[in-house]
């Protein structure tokens, strides 16, 4: 077969960047539920790959349960979060908002690392040692399930926002709160739910990238590449996020592949400055008029 | 002498009071004393800067270790591997650090809040992989020595001497904030803070102002770099990641935004409290979060803040305390 090799590059492409997606879901999703851009959902993302160590590996439950366990465990830190750390600061500028939100993340960081020191340091995956091949094509089937799933997750998410009171009240909060209030829309649980449903989101990135790069205290780093996957996808559409999230991890590996390892690394930051300073509402987004 | 010159002498006396003391008291101490003096004094020319582009100007920076690193990286090529002047190397440091400082203004021109933060932190991304990227430069992950230089032929090889070199620049870079803070520039600074709008329709340039912020903040940073190389004795990529920015931040927060005895007291009392509170090292960024958090929410105005804070309270028997740390009055 003539293109195996590209084919398995744009595969890996679109398994990263279906974790970037994923990071991009939870911060969209809780700025414009919130209007908090949490800088501490990278840190997120590595405390729900440490909780789904803590299960598989002390616990030793399998797999689904793993799953299961960390989603739930990562919903109610982040509605924990919300309602302990967050929503004193929920009406604080810019800078206090990064600030504080920077500040948690490196609480968060240093707590992982004080606390899991063993040389164990991913989840067993399901597949492991497991190959698909398809003629000429060798598939990590972990990519596969990383794709798979995003792909779920956001059909679910469609459906939530769509069909369920929870997922419209949460619309409604992120439209208008003062409309939202009057309609008796409790805004404290849809924050706190917001920031449940923003951590769980994190938290399956962590699990899922967990195999393929391992468990490390600096796992955080992805956020710079959700913020750009969210950013090329205009910073307010969920849909927005996932195209932006597979675009930059598409562009990250091929780009790795045929120009160098410097470009995967810088190619992100270089995606950003250009949408920043040519299209700074995103690829499919329109420009907002600002209020003086 | 009438009252404003017997004031304007009351303070120069105390200045003097307080240099003559910075320079005899640390002869009674020793070697490890003043290595740590000196590492508080860079890290209080690097907090100056970053007030001033941050509790001044109002824009939010997470890259001032980028500069740092780029300071302390060009004025150790230049001056280990090319043998210049440590003299000439540092200055020129700087201005690499302020040019860099310059470009990245251009993209924070369009940016505010949140999006010049996420620009910043993707900056820093950027500075690391170059470093790591271009070993015959900056010796990449391994990183690089930076031997002690001397002055008028003397090797500054002990701390004391080099404590008395940091300390110079501290002061002429105090003095230079102080100076830039009250001349119409550093003014148009707070403006730019309290409101871009209002600012513009008096007439602030907006883009040269933001652009002037950048490039002091970042001439500081690398400034303080040069310096910081030639303290440590060896410079790697992992001093100079988001951790040391979050640190620079904790400064001026804590110190207080927007005040120049904000950055001083910040950046000295939080680069000596943990040397103090040295068996827990581990707990560092537990620290350094928890205590961003306590002084945003409970005291936005800093360390410094108390103080006016606390005479309005003895007189008044109530607090003025503002919520918004970056939309307070100028100082």
């Amino acid at each position: 077969m003539a293109y195996a090799v590209e084919i398995q590059l744009l595969i890996a492409g679109l398994s990263n960047g279906s974790i970037y997606a994923l990071v991009a879901l939870g911060l969209v999703l809780a700025f414009k539920g919130t209007g908090i851009l949490n800088f501490a959902q990278g840190e997120l993302v590595a405390l729900g790959a440490y909780i789904a160590l803590f299960f598989a590996v002390v616990m030793k439950l399998p797999y689904w349960q793993v799953v299961l366990l960390t989603l739930a465990t990562a919903a109610l830190f982040g509605a924990a979060l919300e309602r302990g750390l967050i929503r004193p600061l929920m009406r604080a500028p810019a800078f206090t908002i990064v600030v504080a939100t920077l500040a948690i993340g490196l609480m968060i960081k240093n707590v992982l690392r004080l606390s899991w020191q063993e040389s164990v340091s991913t989840i067993p995956s399901p597949f492991a040692g497991v190959l698909i091949r398809l003629g000429e094509i060798n598939i990590n089937p972990q990519y596969l399930w990383v794709i798979g799933c995003t792909v779920v997750i956001m059909g679910l998410l469609v459906l939530f926002f769509r069909k369920s009171l929870i997922g419209k009240a949460m619309r409604a909060v992120a439209q208008n709160q003062e409309a939202a209030r009057l309609m008796g829309i409790r805004v404290s649980r849809v924050f706190s739910g917001t920031f449940a449903l923003s951590s769980a989101l994190a938290a399956l990135a962590g699990i899922l990238v967990a195999p393929l790069i391992g468990i490390h205290a600096e796992m955080g780093a992805v956020i710079l590449k959700g913020f750009v996957a969210a950013i090329l996808g205009g910073f307010n559409s969920l849909a927005g996020c996932v195209v932006g999230g597979l675009l930059l991890g598409v562009l990250e590996t091929l780009g790795g592949a045929y120009i160098g390892g410097t470009f995967k690394d810088t190619a992100a930051f270089g995606l950003l400055m250009l949408i920043l300073l040519l299209r700074p509402h995103g690829l499919f987004g329109r420009a907002e008029a600002r209020r003086v | 002498m009438s009252d404003d010159q017997a004031g304007r002498f009351r303070t120069r006396l105390a200045v003097a009071a307080v240099i003559a003391a910075l320079v005899v008291v640390p002869t009674w101490f020793g070697s490890y004393h003043h290595f740590l003096a000196s590492l508080a004094l860079i890290n209080v020319i690097i907090a100056l800067g970053l007030n001033l582009l941050t509790g001044n100007a109002g824009q939010i920076s997470l890259c001032s270790s980028s500069f740092m690193a780029i300071g302390a990286y060009a004025t150790t090529y230049l001056f280990a591997k090319l043998g210049l002047s440590f003299w000439l190397a540092l200055p020129l440091g700087g201005t690499l650090a302020a040019f860099c400082g310059f470009l990245l203004g251009f993209p924070a021109l369009r940016l505010r809040g949140f999006y010049l933060a996420v620009v910043t932190l993707g900056f820093l991304e950027v500075t690391q992989i170059v470093i790591e990227q271009i070993p015959s430069i900056t010796g990449g992950v391994r990183g690089m020595l930076a031997p002690r230089t001397s002055l008028f032929g003397v090797k500054l090889s002990s701390d004391l001497s080099f404590y008395y070199v940091v300390l110079a620049m501290a002061i002429a870079a105090l003095w230079c904030a102080h100076s830039l803070l009250n001349s119409p520039t550093g003014r148009a600074f707070n403006a730019l803070r309290n409101s871009e709008a209002a600012a513009q329709t008096l007439a602030v340039p907006l883009a040269r102002t933001k652009l002037v912020a950048f490039v002091v903040a970042a001439f500081y940073a690398g400034i303080g770099g040069g310096l910081f190389a030639n303290l440590v004795g060896f410079i790697d990529p992992t001093e100079f990641g988001v951790w040391t920015s979050i640190r620079h931040v904790v400064f001026i927060v804590v110190g207080g935004l927007g005040s120049i005895a904000g950055s001083v007291v910040g950046a000295v009392v939080l680069t000596l409290l943990p040397e103090l509170l040295r068996g827990f090292k581990e707990y560092n960024e537990l620290v350094f979060g928890g205590l961003l958090l306590v002084v945003l929410i409970v005291m936005p105005a800093g360390l410094v803040g108390l103080w006016p804070e606390l005479r309005a309270r003895f007189r008044r028997g109530r607090p003025a305390s503002p919520r918004d740390p970056l939309e307070r009055p100028a100082a």
